[in-house]
Parts: structure tokens; sequence; C-alpha cells
């Protein structure tokens, strides 16, 4: 270097020991590219190939996907892929990229053999197309899997086209897997069969004439899912358990149900555990009170199996007695396809739970007994009357404490009140409880005059149907209805909802129109107490809900409030 | 005895430094907007903070007729994912001024304000764009850009109140019932378009939001001011 500098005159010393960085950068460059070409020849073997790899997956030949996705055999599909017919790779490379999706040379071969195979048995379909889905697979699903996993790490950056193949390949196999065993959702979905094993004859000519009662038996038949009537099931009789010592065999199932939709009323603590042949450990399942639903809405609740242990029916030929205080807890974990007839039993025990509001700021100890449970939600404060100026004293009585108390409903006299079933099929018949025996017919069609015949359910789809919200007790409901009638002067159930919600909001329009001072109010849009409002109307003998006042004023842009009118407040 | 308020607005702040919007209610902005910003004592809390300041007012509805239905609405705008007026946008964590401005178009065509026929006005130039680009696609509503320099002083217009006031001083007629007003002793609920009317008599539906009369169309709520306020003037 340095004799090629006598050649160069530079202008400025800068320039100069720029040319010389250059020329320094230049020489580390040669070196370095001199080194790197001996090193080539360490280089290992398998680098090359990767280039190589990616060649081939560019040039295949892309399966031409016209827009109805064309089906192939997977076979055809490998073939096309990786195949030896029309591809100019050599076998070396051709068993490297295999290698490389199974890791193991052993495996290679493995897989070779079976892609030969299975060439060999396609042969004759090789039109490419699905036929019934007759093919056989070359890998089973978890093969597959790992073969995809090892893609995966080795070749990240696989092609559009190659990650595709992959995963209709994977479809396929999920497919096919499938077809065989039965999903989760088709077991849950199954009628319980009613036909008697070996085994449940055998456990049936062990048990005692009183214990013939429990008649159960699951299996996966894959029969068509027929429907049967309430007639022909099982009857399931006392299974009322707690203090018996009904030794009954481990059996692996759920119930059929005659009856349907869950009932809240039944909710004797009756518990059966149902223990699985295979282990001795009883199916619990979490069984959690289904929310109640919007009036309107209509859900068959199928309930999901989780089957978690063998799905074999097969009875163990042994017949354990469990011991005599076991309890039976059978929860609605079973497969369960129930009509519009049957019925559910609720076996986790219900609460009625009352919200009451009582003066004075009490302090309260929550308490959560197996009866009972009292605990205190809340508090506020009642507005003082106007003309009574309390003294210091008094500061407690105008505090409200709002205590909720749960009791566990025994009985099966509270059941008026928790009609509330999920489930309403607006035509069906029945959806009574037991003890209500009344004939079941439908709320609209038939026209009962007196409010007093229509059973609970009737008088809350009036009320759904005219949009109101229902109240719970019976007599409370009546009244409504009665004093809405009143009011309109017409018959609220043979209205459409928009038919009579026009009627009463004419119907206010028209009294508060009378009255100058009401009217005065709203049409300078003065803020006015519903309280008030409501009141007035009673002194009328007008009782309606306020409810009912509130979508009225909403609906017309009367501002309502629930403050206190004071004076200087409201300007 | 009840009175409209002269002037309650709903509105808008928005922070000048970071992106971030404030709702709050106030009969006289000019005022409320100083608090907020520091110059006066006892702005909001949520307005205190460090990087906000300082707000700029961008949009103000007005036209309540009460405080109340003016607080209600407010809290409606700023809760609308759960008021039982509207259907809201968004949720609880939506805070872009999209979901704002969608949520108060909705709220202004709602069945509770729609017969107040609120006024809208935009300050921002900004705002007022966003506003038209209406990203939900919610209803239409007709808003006025005036500045801020020029809205600020229309607010304490008292003038017409009081010469409508004088004339009441004497004894009057109705011109739709003809029967005499007397507002010295016995106030009423009258109001003065150009005649002299009982209130009630104006009404031909149950709760106007326009009155035509004589070819010449008044809001409603204009009128129920003159009213309110001259019964209390006149009860005193």
């Amino acid at each position: 270097m340095s004799v090629q500098d006598d050649h160069l005159n530079f202008l400025s010393t800068q320039m100069q020991s720029a040319y010389e960085d250059s020329e320094i950068k230049k020489h580390h460059e040669d070196i370095t590219e001199e080194r790197i070409s001996q090193l080539q020849q360490f280089k290992a073997q398998q680098q090359k190939i990767k280039p190589i790899e990616r060649k081939i997956v560019k040039t295949t030949k892309k399966p031409k996907r016209r827009s109805g996705k064309r089906i192939k055999t997977l076979t055809s599909h490998v073939d096309e892929m990786f195949g030896t017919n029309s591809r100019e790779t050599s076998p070396d490379t051709q068993l490297s990229i295999v290698e490389y999706f199974s890791g193991k040379k052993r495996k290679v071969k493995e897989i070779l053999d079976k892609l030969e195979s299975n060439k060999f048995h396609t042969q004759d379909h090789n039109d490419m197309k699905f036929k019934g889905y007759n093919c056989k697979l070359p890998y089973n699903k978890e093969e597959w899997e790992n073969i995809i996993k090892a893609i995966k790490e080795n070749l990240p950056n696989l092609s559009n086209s190659a990650t595709k193949s992959l995963k209709s390949i994977t479809e396929r196999i999920e497919f096919e897997n499938s077809q065989k065993s039965t999903g989760l959702w088709d077991k849950a979905s199954r009628q319980p069969s009613e036909a008697f094993n070996d085994s449940d004859l055998k456990l049936l000519y062990d048990l005692n004439s009183d214990q013939m009662g429990l008649d159960l038996t699951q299996n996966d038949i894959e029969e068509d899912n027929e429907i049967p009537d309430s007639s022909s099931e099982p009857e399931l009789l006392e299974y009322n358990i707690l203090g018996h010592t009904k030794p009954v065999s481990k059996i692996n199932v759920p119930q059929s149900f005659n009856t349907f939709p869950p009932a809240f009323g039944e909710n004797k603590e009756k518990e059966i555990i149902i223990c699985s042949s295979s282990d001795n450990s009883p199916i619990k399942s979490n069984f959690s009170t289904p929310k109640k639903l919007r009036p309107q809405q209509f859900e068959t609740p199928i309930r999901k199996v989780s089957q978690p242990t063998n799905k074999s029916p097969q009875f163990t030929s042994q017949i354990n007695l469990t011991p005599p205080n076991f309890s039976l807890n059978f929860d609605t974990q079973q497969s369960i396809y129930a009509t519009a007839s049957s019925q559910f039993y609720n076996a986790s025990p219900q609460y009625k739970t009352k919200v009451i509001e009582l003066k004075g700021d009490l302090k309260i100890i929550d308490r959560d007994t197996k009866n009972f449970k009292i605990k205190k939600i809340g508090g506020r404060s009642e507005p003082r009357d106007k003309e009574i100026i309390g003294d210091s004293e008094d500061d407690d009585d105008n505090e409200i404490s709002i205590i909720e108390i749960s009791t566990l409903v025994n009985d099966d006299t509270d059941f008026n009140e928790y009609n509330d079933s999920m489930v309403q099929v607006p035509s069906s018949p029945g959806m009574e409880m037991p003890k209500t025996i009344m004939s079941i017919r439908s709320t609209a069609e038939e026209a009962v005059d007196d409010f007093s015949q229509l059973s609970n359910t009737q008088l809350r789809d009036t009320f759904k149907h005219l949009g109101i919200k229902p109240v719970k007790s019976k007599n409370a409901m009546i009244e409504i209805l009665k004093n809405m009638d009143d009011f309109i002067g017409e018959d609220s159930k043979s209205l459409s909802q928009v038919e009579f919600k026009d009627q009463l909001f004419k119907r206010f329009k028209d009294v508060i129109r009378s009255d100058d001072f009401w009217y005065e109010k709203v049409i300078t849009y003065e803020p006015i107490s519903i309280i008030e409002m409501k009141e007035w109307l009673n002194s009328h003998n007008f009782n309606i809900e306020i409810d009912l006042l509130e979508k009225f004023c909403d609906n017309q842009g009367i501002c309502t409030t629930n403050q206190e009118q004071t004076k200087q407040k409201l300007i | 005895m009840y009175v409209t308020p002269n002037f309650y607005g709903v509105y808008l702040l928005k922070s000048t430094v970071k992106n971030a919007y404030y709702i709050g209610s106030t009969p006289d902005p000019q005022r409320r907007l100083r608090q907020h910003n520091g110059e006066i004592s006892s702005g909001a809390f949520r307005t205190k903070r460090k990087g906000y300041r300082p707000w700029e007012m961008v949009i103000i509805i007005y036209g309540f007729p009460s405080k109340v239905q003016a607080l209600q609405f407010e809290h409606a705008w700023q809760h609308a994912y759960q008021s039982r007026h509207i259907d809201g946008l968004g949720n609880k964590t939506n805070h872009s001024i999209h979901y704002r401005l969608g949520n108060l178009r909705k709220l202004l065509s709602s069945d509770y304000f729609k017969r107040l026929i609120l006024e809208v006005n935009i300050f921002n130039r900004e705002i007022e764009k966003i506003w038209d680009v209406n990203k939900f696609g919610c209803c239409h509503y007709q808003i006025s850009t005036i500045s801020w320099h020029d809205f600020i002083p229309s607010l304490t217009n008292d003038e017409q109140f009081d010469i409508i006031k004088r004339e009441f001083l004497r004894i009057v007629k109705c011109k739709k019932c003809d029967k005499d007003i007397d507002m010295v002793n016995n106030p009423q609920l009258v109001t003065k378009c150009v005649h002299f009317y009982h209130l009630k008599c104006l009404c031909n539906d149950f709760l106007p939001s326009t009155i035509t009369v004589d070819d010449q169309s008044y809001h409603w709520r204009d009128l129920i001011k003159i009213s309110t306020k001259l019964r209390n003037y006149f009860n005193q």
C-alpha cells in the first residue's frame, strides 16, 4: 500500500487520511474473505440442503385450488409435494427432506415404506377424488402432529402453499378421527338407552324387591336419537335415599328424566352419588343454578355430559356393594335430551330469598348456616318528612337497612313463587309444577274474565305480554291487572302490547289534562316527583304501578325526579 | 315557585395538552371554564390533574327547561352504556371522541330528550369535522358553530324579558279564550307571542315542542321560560 501512496497526491491531509482508512478497510475485507473461503470447506453439508429444500417447495406445482376447494387424497397430495415421479430431485435430497420432517432416520424409512405401500394401495383410485373418504391415512393423528411440530421447528418459513397443504392434511386427519369416535356433543345429546345389558340384568336379579326402583343405564349406542314419550321412559321412583341403606351397585349412569324444564320447586335434599365402574370416585358435577332468562326467550338447556371415566358401558363383572351410608348424588351431569313435557329435579338446595327493609341502622352479623342465611345488603336514608324537624337523637330513625334473608325451600308450598321456569314454550301445555294439577292451557287464547282463576304462570304471561314487570305474589298481580283494566276501561288481555300502551298513555294524558295543577307542571317541564304523581292518581282511585308511570313520563319527555322538591334547588 | 333557568348547558371539555375529555354542566360557561383551568377556585377534581390544563370547551348543549333535566342529560352522556334512554355505543372503557359524539347524537334524538329540541353549538373546528364524520352513523342533528367570543355575551341578555314584563302590568286579554289576564292580582302562566295568551290555551297537543302562531313558530321552551319568569315576578 505504501507503494501506491507514492503515486497519489492529496490536496489535503484529510483526504489522505480518508483514503488511508478506506485502504485499511479493503485490506480487512480481503482478509476476511480469504478466511471465509478457507472455512467453507468445513461447513456442514446439511446447510446446503436448506436452500435447496426451499427451491423444491417453490417449484412444486401448486395444487390448483379452484373456487370450490377440491379435496384430494392425502397420499396423492404427499405424492405431489414430495413424490418421486416427476421430480428432478435426487433420492438423497428427498431423504433428507423427510428426515427433516421427522428428525430421525429410522422414522424416515418407516414413512417412506408407508408411502410406498399406500401408493400401491391407492393405485386404484388414482382419480384423486375422495370417494366416501375411504382412503387410508399413512399417519394417525398424533404422529402427524409430531411431524407438524418438527416442521415448524425446523422450517420456520414455509411458503404459503406449503403451509396450506399441511393445514389441509391436518384437517383431513382430524376429520377422519372425528368420524370414528363420537364427540362430546353427540354423546350429550343422545337419549339414554333403555335396553338392558347383561350386567343390568344381573344387577336387577340381585336387588331386592324394594330396591327395584332404580333402573339406570346409558350406553354409547349409535342409534337414532329418538325422543321417547314420557310414558315410555322408565319411572324414577323414590330415590329418597337419606337414611336408607340401599346398597346400590356401582352404576355408570345418568338418570332419564320424566319432565322438563328444571323444576325449582322439588328441592328436597336428595343426594345420590353415582359411582363409576372403573374408579371409586363419585361423579359430581358443578351444577350451577341456571340464570333467569328474560321471559321472552326460550332455550333448551341441553346439559353437557362430561364423562370422566371410561367410555365403555360395560359394567365390571363384580358388583360391589357400596357401604350403607352413602348418599347418591346425582346432579344434572347426565346426558339429557328431554322433551318439552319432561321435568328436571333439582338436587341442590334451593333458597328462597327475601329482601326486607327495616327501620334503623342495624348491624347484622352475616350468618350462613344450612337452613338460612342473613346478610345486610345495604342501607339508605329515608327522606325526612317536610314538616317534622328531627332532633339529633332522631338521626337513626331515618336510616333504613336492607337485609336479605334466604331460607331453604323445603316445602312444596312455596311452589307458586318459583314458577318462573326458564323455559317457556309458548304453546306447550303444562309447565306446571306437580303441585298445581289444574288443567293446563295457553294464556291468551282462553278468555278468562276473572283473573283469580288464572294460574301464576298465566298471570306472568299476561304481564310479559303487556310489557310490564311481573310481581311475585299472585294477589298483587291480580290486583294490578284489575286496576289497569279499571283505569283503561277495557280488557287488558284482549289487546296487544302496543295497543295496550297506547290506551294506557292516552288515558294518562286525559287524566292529567283534566287537572289544572298537574297539567301546568307538565307543560312547564317542572321536574315531577313520581311518587307524588302516583299518590295523586291513587286519590282518584287509579292504582297504577310506578314503572308504568315512569315509562309514560319517559315516553312523553316529562321530567321526573326522585329528589325532594325544595324551593331553591330547582332554580 | 318553579322557574325555568335562564341558561343551563351541558358541555364537553377537551384538554389542549393531552387527548382527554370531560363532560359537565353549568349555568355559566365562562365562569365554569375558568374554574376548570384553575383561575378561580372550585374546579372539578378530574380537571385538576397535572398535565391536562388548560382545558377548552368544545361543545355546549343548551335549551334545557330545567336544571334536573340537564343533569340527567349529563349523566346519560357520561354513562351512555348504562342509561335507559339510549342504547349506548361502546362500553365503560370507550372514551374516544367518536363514541362521545355518537352517543350525543343518540341522546339528542332519544324519546326523552327529543321534544326539547336542544341546541348544540360546537366551538372547535376539528371537533366539528369529527362530528360531521359521524363514525357510527347515528341520527342526524343540526348544530351551530358560533365561536366562543360571540357565544358568551349572548347569554346575559335580559332585555327582552323586561319589556314583556312591563306589558303585563296592566290588564290584558288572552287572544284565544278572550278572558282577562290580570297578572298583578292573579298571576298565571301566560306568555306573549305578538299577542297575549294563556299558556294552556296555546297547547294543542298534550306537550308541544313548537308552536305556530300567526305563521310564526316559536320554541315551546322559550315560551315557558317567559311564562315561568313572569309568574315568578308577579308572585313577589
